[in-house]
């Protein structure tokens, strides 16, 4: 019950949206697809889906080779980036539809489909807008109503496009956690596209991160963060700090920037404090190393033990880093 | 409807001129638009309703009524049918010479109704391009129901095509897509989920249609030969009877054919009321 993708290759005109993709996905958990706008999440999903052709590769779908399968004998439900959900038909009507349209030997019995629109509406928890159309819902309702529809065919794998895209901040974060919790319970394989790397790190088991239609890095959220395979995951994924000497880059994360008064192993450089920004719940420091500007992110309690003023110095180290030789600059 | 403008004084231009501008609309109006309607209706009447009902009545004229009626249902209906096709295929598919397959859907509107028939009897008169084929098997087209037919689904085929093409682009292909990973056949998406948006525009593209296919008088008037009692449509008919100084009659069947523009206009205004309704619902759903 796995989808394993395979070298695969899409191109549009001349420019290649996917190029050589290999990827599995692992059986009951969540995977996200993390990337820039552009990167070409949408399209492997519109090709797993079988929405979308792929010019080379394969997909495999629970071992069969999927090359010619239609959307629906693949067994996905696909929530789309702007809901698609179907405007003149009200919100019972919009459920019932993938239940409706089977053929008449496998489809429910009229009193099985309305049951079960209840039951998806409820966990959906909107049982109380059954009779509205989708214009009359909010975007996150229509959204959670997106979902019900699509888990309405009981689908094997769950597609998410950006679900929580167009969703106000307050909004997101609440609908994710939902999520995550709606996918503790039912255990569908799920994939979700999503380009904001805090949605990712939350709620994902494991995040592939994409960039110009490659895959960047596969792992767990922590994974990606604390060992980031490439620059660009290093830059995508977070504030990064980038230091250049002798033709290698080194990459530090604020919160891998340790301050000392004193030089010693871990402290081995000295760098000038710029400023100080202690509204929040943890102290930034704007730091100056050389040429270079690096920030650092400490306790509330360090910055106090190490009595810390804006135009001192400080002994500084990296508790952790990553070296990379010199690569093209990304565009983030 | 108010517009936000006319609610602004400051915006609007001083009383007078506005006063100006609609007088001369108006007069124009009146002018090119009322008077010769109510003309065809004057004069129609003008010897009584007896004289009227008989050249409606009259045979000749009753093939003609029943001629361009039968002709505008069949063309309706067909470029109902092909005009959808085509806002299908552009909206829907990717392919090579898409841009010139939407211009030459305006070709029917850019040249004269003249050479809209010309072109059939060129192709299929006795002397055009597939003349003997077609003589040779006994099928008539030029100087029959085929051509008359021919010439007017060739002028009237944008309307509906014109109509329902931005209609389905703006309706773009999501909803259609999520019917299909949902499993729904092609036709079951087609009936449930494109028609539902599109009926409305469809109706007023018809409604356009049957208008045009029922006055079409140019690219008919070569096509058909005018034999009386067999090829003239109405609005030839119309013209045979005033050319022969039947004014009386010829009004009277103007006065019928107005009628029937008439009633399309407020068919048409209805469709438009009824689509601005799906309209303003349509564009509160991203
Ligand atoms: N139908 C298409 N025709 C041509 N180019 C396309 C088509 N669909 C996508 N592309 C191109 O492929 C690239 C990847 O697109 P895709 O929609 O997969 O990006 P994405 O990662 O989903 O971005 P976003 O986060 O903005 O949704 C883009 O550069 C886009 O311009
Ligand atoms: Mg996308």
């Amino acid at each position: 019950m796995t989808i394993s993708v395979d070298h695969l290759t899409k191109r549009f005109g001349g420019f290649t949206a996917l190029d050589d993709i290999s990827l599995t996905i692992p059986d009951g958990k969540l995977t996200a697809l993390l990337g820039p706008s552009g990167s070409g999440k949408t399209t492997l999903l519109r090709c797993i889906a079988g929405l979308e052709r792929a010019n080379g590769g394969t997909i495999t779908i629970d071992g069969v080779v999927s090359e010619a399968a239609s959307p629906a004998e693949r067994g996905v439900g696909f929530v789309f980036q702007h809901y698609a959900l179907f405007r003149h038909m009200t919100v019972a009507e919009n459920i019932a539809f993938g239940l409706e349209v089977r053929p008449k030997e496998s489809r429910p019995s009229k009193e099985a489909i309305s049951a079960k629109v209840c039951k998806l509406l409820e966990l959906v928890q909107l049982d109380w807008a059954s009779g509205r159309l989708p214009h009359q819902l909010s975007g996150g309702q229509r959204q959670r109503i997106a979902l019900a529809r699509a888990l309405a065919v009981e689908p094997k794998y769950l597609l998410l496009d950006e679900p929580f895209g167009a969703l106000d901040a307050q909004v997101r974060k609440e609908l994710r956690r939902w999520l995550r919790r709606l996918h503790d319970e039912v255990h569908i394989t799920t994939i979700l596209v999503t380009h904001d790397q805090e949605e990712a790190l939350e709620v994902a088991d494991q995040v592939v991160v994409f960039n110009g239609g490659k895959v960047e890095q596969v792992g767990t959220p922590e994974d990606v963060y604390h060992a980031p395979a490439t620059p660009f995951v290093h830059q995508f994924l977070g504030t990064v700090n980038v230091l250049s000497r002798e033709g290698v880059h080194t990459y530090v994360r604020p919160h891998d920037v340790s301050l000392s008064h004193t030089a010693d192993d871990d402290h081995p450089l000295v760098a000038t404090i710029v400023a100080i920004n202690a509204a929040g719940p943890v102290v930034r420091v704007d730091l100056r190393y050389a040429d270079t500007s690096l920030e650092a992110v400490i306790p509330h309690a360090e910055r106090a033990r190490l009595e810390l003023v804006a135009g001192g110095t400080v002994h500084i180290g990296f508790s952790r880093s990553a070296k990379f030789d010199p690569t093209p600059d990304y565009a983030i | 409807m108010n517009s936000p403008v006319a609610d602004k004084p400051h915006l609007t231009e001083p009383a007078w001129v506005r006063r100006i501008l609609i007088g001369i609309v108006l007069g124009f109006l009146g002018l090119f638009l009322f008077l010769p309607l109510t003309v065809v209706f004057v004069e129609a009447f003008r010897a009584g309703l007896g004289v009227w009902w008989a050249a409606v009545s009259d045979p000749v004229a009753w093939h003609a009524i029943r001629l361009s009626v039968t002709v505008t249902i069949l063309c309706v209906v067909l470029n109902g049918l092909f005009g959808l096709c085509a806002a299908w295929a552009i909206t829907r598919f990717r392919f090579v010479g898409k841009g010139f397959l939407i211009s030459l859907i305006d070709l029917p509107f850019a040249v004269s109704p003249v050479i809209s028939g010309l072109i059939f009897v060129l192709l299929f008169g006795a002397q055009g391009v597939m003349g003997d084929w077609l003589s040779d098997r006994d099928i008539q087209i030029i100087f029959a129901l085929p051509g008359i037919l021919l010439a007017t689904l060739f002028v009237t085929f944008p309307f509906v095509a014109r109509e329902l093409i931005p209609l389905m682009e703006a309706q773009g292909t999501e909803e259609e897509e999520a019917a299909r990973v949902l499993g729904a056949s092609g036709w079951t998406i087609f009936r449930r989920i494109t028609l539902p948006a599109i009926r409305w525009g469809l109706l007023y593209g018809c409604i356009l249609c049957s208008a045009r296919a029922l006055g079409e008088f140019g690219a008919v008037s070569v096509v058909s030969g005018h034999i009386r009692g067999q090829t003239n449509t109405l609005p030839l008919h119309i013209e045979i009877l005033y050319n022969e100084y039947q004014f009386a009659a010829s009004f009277a069947c103007a006065s019928l054919l107005s009628l029937l523009a008439l009633l399309t206009l407020v068919a048409k205004r209805f469709v438009e009321w009824r689509m601005n309704q799906h309209q303003s619902h349509l564009k509160t759903t991203p």
